[in-house]
């Protein structure tokens, strides 16, 4: 590197923005090429989740200090993919395929994710019977023409779907893969008859032998593709809009990166895109702390997920089957939701997450899930409409979660709501007070999320207790702290993701005790203490990287973001500071080498520890999501 | 490691070995999965896997078939009394005769003893259904021989390796008797990889807690199990109930051929009594009585609740009986090799006597057990094809929701061959495979159903071999739900339209369709009880037609 392109640097930093929205809280990081990280902190906006994304990418540039021109790209892990298949929000789909096959997709592969279970229910199929339309047509296995195309009953099929409402419509003919031809031209015949409906022909998206395979796969890409090519546009416009001029690369279900224009085109290899963001993230960090077994635990507003770091690789899966509730992927068992063959992070998920509403049955069996107040309206004690008990309003009533506000006072937390919602939804039902029916709600939720663990875990015959936790998302940190009956890592260290001088709420001895008990270390103090604890065995006075700055007397009405700036490598969340604070901060310049915290080094005694860092995204957590560059040691 | 004490004391221990112990069987399964030729192992996963104790006793059982499961004792049995005492590392021994533990010529089981030293740990186990054992009919599955002589190459207990060396005898032996040994003898070698993953996985296991605190992790098991089954059990009501099932004919004679259970409740443990079933019969349905052992134990197990391991400790509750030399319990030479269906017989008849005894946890009967359809021949160039194609089904009405169709029998969990793979190996050609409308027995909630699939010959000639059933007596409806459709054969629909009988062995002519429509799942409960808008539904759908609504369901119209 010469001098003058270092020079260059110094004067022109440029940057990259990654992205994640969550379905509470959107996070932007910022990394600059002098190697500054920024963490910022927006509220969802649910209906249209690209304004957050824009709103934040603009605050974000402020706040560092750079022009627009400097963004060289933006990273984006999203669950819109999986959220619409979730809430079955998705096109009305139709399907034309062979005459004499419109029930393959719900045949499907006939077999159960469980024996002697009588109970149990086959995945609604997301195209109809009366929208699976079949067409004159048959090759043979080796390709060669059996029956030619019938163009006629290719048009009278999709008319029929169109004029039945449909808005995507999936192509799967048999044996495709060998022979393209009639797939191609029914796929030019529809188009060419109604340019607005998104076609998908099987033969794009999985061009391989096995019919239902190649329909379901395709069937899930024609359902999702309206909505994500809807939001990935408006995002890119909203980007535009800004000036924001460099490729949107948005992270694949395998944890890899694609231009957006494939992800419009191809949706399907982009449903495990967040969690994936997630999962890869969390390796990199467990292996800048020294350990390389870990499992990655992600709890956000709708769900839980839990994926295995072995040997510091990710477990990877080239066929998974997506579906509510319990999802336990096996390499074995299948015909548990909607068969997808596409590459991807193998991750449990478990339909529990803190904006689970909480009920109680007609015979008066407590209830988590599946339903979700999501981020709006909300958890009750959010006070934006939502009166449902949720998890949150669970952690907020028990003291887990800061009453008053949460991400950095970005968002206004009213305990009477969450009280009264609980005391109406389970405590009275249930006949016990309040306190009472929040913690059951806590362990209820709790007992869900340990199944994720244990499914990636204990039922492979992996022992949990060799591995370390590293507890992310919204509420990761908040339920991976305190439950004793998970079979959770002995050694595990919760997030510093109480910041703040009036935080944590919770009695520090107690919830130290306990976490004893459990194995994990309690670590609950400043920042730079918790720095020191997590990473290094003996306290050094030296290693005082950041102060927090004092909590906010208010928080500004007009913007939701939260800031945090940085000033070292390795950042520290705090809570919101006032517009002058975060000038302040974000001048700061970085301290000097010598003062540089050499506590953020893993010791060896830490490796040895297999000391666990919680990141943490929001509610629980006012703070930021260190992203992979943040647990880096330079 | 640990000791023995504290290794009875550790829960979490003892559910890492409970979990890893099924997770070594179903890596086992995996492993036969991807190594397997034949698309009967590999896409219809017809095979199991299972972990047994040294004494033989079952202690996990993959996710695979679980009409094997009740057979493997039998056959560890048989394998102990041959070679107990007497094994070396490395020995793997085989068997297929169902009067030494088998329960029908295309099933080969395969026990391989895993060694740590000198001291038997266990036995790793994989059962797989060979496409062909050689005999009268490709396939090996014909319902129409009648001495097991005819049915294919019988193999008692035998060393297919001993002490890790291949029994090149035994290999020829085999290679020469059946039609397809390029498929067999691959599908073996994937049965024995799956032995040795067993036996690796299970020795890393011991490995790490120890071989006595494995074992007794692994004696802790099965008294675990042993206590939720005879706790579930405890809480039924006590008593005798009985149910009456028939299966068609065996072939030879219209005769129907009852089968006949009792099922009598005890303080914690239930003894099933096939007595009043039916005298052996000529053709190849007799059922050996491991298999309906099997076929007894699921049905209770599914009546359990979802977390009793499936091992010995289930089985030890329920005492099954059939009288010597009847369909249930037959005498050499007696031939078996189409048992299958009457294994579905007893599921069916094990669920409506459990009906009487747990009304909310049982369905109504569902489409009676997988339609089998081989299809062998020679193609152009002389080289021989099997077809062997399994049609599964449909469940019935439920207490509380319709029945699934589109869906394995409870008591297999086989796949379906996808269209593609079969027509890509084999001069025939699906023209249809889909729901059949109305097949599905009325009721509140209906039953589930019934699958139409068609085949037609591209080679000039081939031998069909088709094994159906409930056209005479179709699957039952529960507390007022009305029958399933019975099933039908048809040869050439769209021309001759000839109606052939349920159970077949004939000679097919290029371009000839035998269209098979199975039975769909019983109704449960009373049909004027159903939703309105779930009739609408059906009908939407073309599930039901306008005839069958404004019969079944004139308030819904």
């Amino acid at each position: 590197m010469s001098g003058a392109a270092t020079g260059d640097k110094a004067v022109n930093p440029t940057c990259r923005i990654g992205v994640d929205i969550g379905g509470t809280f959107t996070d932007i990081v910022l990394a600059r090429s002098d190697g500054r990280l920024f963490v910022l902190k927006a509220s969802s906006s649910t209906r249209e989740p690209e304004q957050a994304v824009v709103a934040g990418v603009a605050a974000i540039l402020g706040l560092a200090g750079l022009p627009v021109a400097s963004v060289r790209e933006v990273l984006h892990g999203t669950t819109v993919g999986s959220n619409t298949i979730l809430q079955k929000s998705g096109a009305r789909t139709g399907l034309i395929t062979t005459r004499g096959f419109r029930d393959v997709l719900e045949i499907g592969r006939v077999r159960t994710p469980d024996l002697f279970d009588l109970q149990w229910d086959k995945p609604e199929p997301l195209v109809r019977r009366r929208h699976r339309l079949e067409v004159r047509e048959r090759l043979h296995a080796d390709g060669s023409v059996a029956t030619a195309l019938d163009e006629a009953d290719a048009a009278r099929a999709a008319d029929a779907l169109v004029a039945g409402g449909i808005e995507a419509i999936a192509l799967c003919f048999l044996h495709s893969y060998r022979n393209p031809a009639h797939e191609r031209r029914a796929m030019e015949l529809v188009r060419a008859r109604h340019p607005g409906v998104a076609v998908c022909a099987s033969i794009d998206i999985l061009p391989e032998m096995k019919e239902y395979e190649r329909t379901s796969t395709t069937v899930v890409n024609a359902y999702i593709l309206p909505t994500m090519r809807r939001y990935l546009e408006r995002l890119q416009g909203g980007l535009a809009t800004l000036g924001v001029d460099c490729p949107l690369l948005v992270v694949t279900s395998n944890g890899g990166l694609a231009r957006a224009p494939l992800a419009m085109e191809r949706p399907v290899f982009f449903i495990g895109s967040g969690p994936a963001a997630g999962v890869v993230g969390a390796a990199r960090l467990a292996a800048a702390a020294g350990c390389a077994d870990a499992i990655a635990f992600d709890m956000g507003g709708t769900t839980a997920k839990a994926s295995l770091i072995d040997n510091g690789a990710v477990a990877r899966t080239n066929e998974y089957e997506f579906r509510a509730g319990i999802s336990t992927p096996s390499r074995f068992i299948k015909a548990g939701g909607y068969m997808l063959k596409v590459p991807a992070v193998d991750v449990a998920e478990v339909g529990a997450g803190a904006g689970s509403i909480a009920w109680v049955d007609p015979a008066g069996l407590l209830h988590v899930g599946p339903q979700s107040a999501g981020g709006d309206p909300g958890p009750a004690c959010y006070g934006k409409g939502g009166d449902r008990a949720t998890v949150s309003d669970a952690n907020v009533a028990l003291g887990m979660l800061n009453p008053h506000h949460l991400a950095g006072g970005a968002l206004q937390v009213h305990r009477d709501l969450a009280v009264a919602a609980i005391e109406r939804d389970v405590a009275r039902p249930l006949g016990v007070d309040v306190m009472q029916a929040a913690l059951g709600i806590r362990s209820v939720a709790n007992a869900s999320m340990a199944r994720a663990v244990r499914s990636v875990t204990v039922e492979r015959g992996i022992d949990p207790r060799d591995f370390t936790l590293v507890a992310f998302g919204g509420s990761g940190p908040v339920h991976a702290a305190r439950s004793r009956r998970w079979p959770v890592p002995k050694h595990a260290v919760p997030s510093p993701t109480c910041s703040g001088r009036r935080w944590p709420p919770w009695p520090r001895r107690a919830s130290s005790a306990s976490w004893r008990r459990c194995g994990w270390k309690p670590i609950c103090a400043s920042p730079a203490r918790t720095a020191r604890s997590a990473f290094s065995s003996r306290p050094r006075t030296a290693a005082r990287p950041v102060r927090p700055p004092s909590p906010p007397a208010s928080t500004t009405p007009t913007s939701r973001c939260t800031a945090i700036a940085s000033t070292s490598r390795w950042s520290w969340p705090t809570c919101a500071p006032s517009p002058s604070a975060i000038g302040r901060s974000g001048s700061t310049s970085p301290p000097p080498a010598r003062r540089r915290p050499r506590a953020l080094r893993p010791s060896r005694a830490a490796r040895a520890s297999r000391a666990v860092v919680a990141m943490s995204r929001s509610p629980s957590s006012p703070g930021m999501r260190s992203g992979p560059t943040g647990g880096r040691d330079r | 490691m640990k000791g023995h004490a504290s290794a009875a004391t550790d829960p979490v221990t003892f559910a890492v070995v409970k979990n890893a112990l099924d997770s070594i069987v179903d890596e086992m399964a995996y492993t036969v999965m991807r190594t397997a030729r034949s698309p009967i192992v590999r896409d219809v996963l017809d095979y199991s896997t299972t972990l047994c104790d040294p004494q033989g006793r079952i202690v996990a059982q993959a996710k695979t078939v679980a009409l094997h499961l009740g057979a493997v004792p039998d056959a560890m049995v048989e394998v102990l009394a041959r070679y107990g005492g007497s094994f070396a590392p490395g020995d793997v021994v085989i068997l297929n005769d169902p009067y030494a533990g088998g329960m029908h010529l295309p099933d080969i089981f395969m026990f391989k003893p895993v060694f740590l030293d000198e001291r038997v740990q266990g036995f790793a186990v994989v059962i797989a259904h060979q496409c062909d054992m050689g005999g009268r009919v490709p396939g090996s599955n014909a319902s129409d021989s009648t001495e097991i002589y005819q049915e294919g190459l019988r193999i008692p207990p035998s060393k297919l390796y001993e002490a890790g060396k291949p029994n090149e005898t035994l290999f020829r032996l085999i290679e020469a008797n059946v039609r397809l040994p390029l498929l067999v003898a691959g599908d073996l070698q994937a049965q024995l990889a799956a032995c040795n993953v067993g036996e690796r996985e299970f020795l890393r296991l011991i490995g790490r807690y120890g071989e006595v605190a494995t074992q007794a992790y692994v004696r802790e098991l099965i008294d675990y199990a042993e206590r939720l089954t005879r706790q579930v059990i405890a809480g039924w009501p006590k008593g005798s109930w009985r149910f009456l099932d028939h299966i068609d004919d065996d072939g030879f004679s219209d005769r129907a051929i009852p089968i006949q259970v009792e099922i009598t409740v005890g303080k914690d443990g239930v003894i099933v009594d096939f007595a009043g079933s039916s005298p052996q019969v000529t053709g190849a349905i007799n059922s050996t009585l491991s298999f309906v052992k099997s076929a007894a134990y699921l049905s209770v197990r599914c009546c359990l609740g979802h977390d009793v391991p499936n091992n010995e400790g289930v089985f030890r509750c329920i005492e099954v009986k059939a009288p010597k030399g009847s369909i249930l319990n037959p005498l050499p030479p007696a031939p078996v090799a189409a048992r299958a269906l009457t294994g579905y017989r007893v599921v069916d008849a094990m669920f409506g006597c459990l009906a009487q005894i747990v009304p909310d946890q049982v369905p109504a009967a569902g489409e009676g057990g997988n339609t089998v359809v081989s299809i062998g021949g020679y193609d152009r160039d002389r080289s021989p094809f099997v077809v062997v194609d399994m049609i599964n089904g449909a469940w019935g009405g439920r207490p509380t929701k319709d029945g699934i169709e589109g869906v394995t029998n409870p008591s297999q969990n086989m796949s379906n061959t996808p269209v593609e793979v079969l027509e890509s190996r084999a001069p025939v050609m699906i023209e249809e495979y889909g729901f059949e409308a109305d097949t599905g027995g009325a009721g509140r909630f209906r039953g589930g159903l019934g699958l139409a699939r068609s085949y037609r010959l591209l080679a000039d000639e081939a031998m069909l071999q088709l094994r159906s059933d409930r056209r005479r007596f179709p699957p039952f409806g529960l507390f007022g739900g009305g029958s399933a459709a019975p099933t039908s054969n048809t040869l050439n629909p769209d021309g001759e339209n000839r109606v052939l009988p349920s159970k077949i062995t004939m000679q097919m002519k290029r371009g000839d369709v035998v269209r098979h429509v199975q039975s769909g799942g019983g109704g449960y409960g009373d049909p004027a009880a159903r939703a309105a808008s779930a009739v609408q539904d059906d009908l939407a759908d073309g599930k039901i037609s306008d005839q069958f609504a404004r019969r079944h369901y004139p308030h819904a119209i």
